[in-house]
């Protein structure tokens, strides 16, 4: 579960994800409950989130469509932005010093004797 | 229903929010009822309005619920119209919706910084609204904004995953098969998804057969192939949209089908007025 995971999941290359960590009472819609929680604590109701339980994981996120985390609440957890990760500078080319021609040196002129 | 909605140099903002809103629910059933800042004489409506499709749900936002078209889906999704001081900017498409607190419940909000621009004989230029029980489309070409919320069709996931969502929203300036942003566009916000696997939001497209314009005597006959969402998992009917031949017209125009029923067109797609 990292960001790459979540951008596929929201399909979304903007925005926030956080876990719920509060609980839902029961008989209410999860995603209803979540959502108007989210919308308190973003102290506006023209949020536009996504809830989404994810089984394999144990976990309700919730996606928040916004270029800004506003979201201070121990309910939710901050998870991962969704915004791409900046492309590293290709390292700089191996600049391999020059290193002079060794000077010819004469061939070694049999003694004569 | 098609409103080619068309504007004087006067419009207002709220005459532009004043005349989308009454065109959505029906308010508008000649040219004569738009609104002051409308060039009545330009604008012109097509087709007719489909009553007990669209309902404005809260007093003080451009929140509407659509019900679909197919009433035995008994899906009902909603859509808000957001407004800054000089634009419509964005569009949101939700799966549901909580009416104490107006909130959208699993939305999808799209940027389209829509405005009414004076109507100019030569560009013809203006605003084209339809609403009809299949989907609300704006296509405002003078400000880029070609935006489609339309019904879908059920698949064996959507009726297996039953909170899925049967509406998305279509940005048709992406053109099927042409240019780099090809079979894209499409954004279903709410649908199950095998790979998560549980529900998640679907980033789609535009799929349908490429289809040919044949010469028949002195006319020729376009042939519309149905539509469907493009995606890695089952693909969706797109009512009411249609692919048609490449650059079968030029620009944005209306014909009717053999039917007498109007269509809309933009980048080889037709969208069926009524």
């Amino acid at each position: 579960m990292n960001k790459e995971f979540f951008q596929k999941v929201f399909g979304q290359q903007m925005g926030y994800v956080y876990c719920y960590k509060g609980t839902v009472p029961e008989g209410e819609s999860v995603a209803h409950y979540i959502t108007e929680q989210f919308a308190e604590a973003a102290g506006s109701n023209l949020v536009n989130t996504v809830v989404t339980e994810l089984p394999m994981f144990g976990i309700t996120v919730i996606y928040n469509h916004s270029e800004t985390n506003d979201i201070s609440n121990p309910n939710f957890e901050l998870m991962t932005d969704l915004v791409p990760d900046p492309i590293p500078e290709p390292p700089e080319p191996l600049v391999i010093p020059e290193v002079p021609a060794p000077e010819d040196t004469p061939p070694v002129e049999p003694s004569q004797g | 229903m098609l409103v080619r909605y068309r504007t004087n140099s006067s419009c207002t903002l709220q005459n532009f929010k004043d005349d989308v809103n009454n065109i959505i629910l029906g308010n508008i059933a000649t040219v004569a009822n738009l609104s002051a800042g409308a060039d009545k004489v330009n604008s012109a409506m097509y087709g007719t309005y489909p009553v007990g499709t669209y309902v404005k749900v809260n007093g003080s936002t451009y929140t509407y619920s659509k019900a679909h078209n197919d009433a035995t889906t008994g899906k009902t999704h909603y859509f808000r119209l957001n407004y800054d001081s000089t634009t419509m900017a964005n569009i949101a498409l939700a799966q549901s919706y909580t009416s104490g607190t107006d909130t959208l419940v699993n939305s999808f909000v799209k940027t389209v910084n829509i405005k009414p621009v004076p109507y100019e004989a030569f560009y013809k230029s203006g605003i084209d609204i339809i609403v009809s029980n299949k989907m609300i489309a704006i296509f405002a070409p003078q400000t880029g904004g070609l935006q489609g919320i339309l019904d879908l069709g059920h698949s064996s996931t959507t009726r297996t995953y039953t909170d899925s969502m049967l509406m998305i929203m279509q940005d048709f300036n992406n053109v099927p098969g042409v240019g780099a942003n090809l079979n894209t566009g499409g954004t279903i916000p709410y649908i199950y998804n095998y790979d998560t696997p549980g529900y998640a939001v679907l980033t789609t497209g535009i799929q349908g057969v490429q289809t040919t314009r044949k010469a028949v005597g002195t006319s020729s006959v376009v042939f519309e192939n149905p539509a469907f969402t493009a995606s890695s998992g089952a693909s969706n009917l797109m009512y009411g949209c249609y692919r048609i031949p490449y650059c079968c017209f030029s620009g944005i125009q209306i014909y009717k089908d053999a039917s007498n029923l109007y269509r809309l067109t933009a980048n080889d797609i037709s969208l069926l007025v009524d």
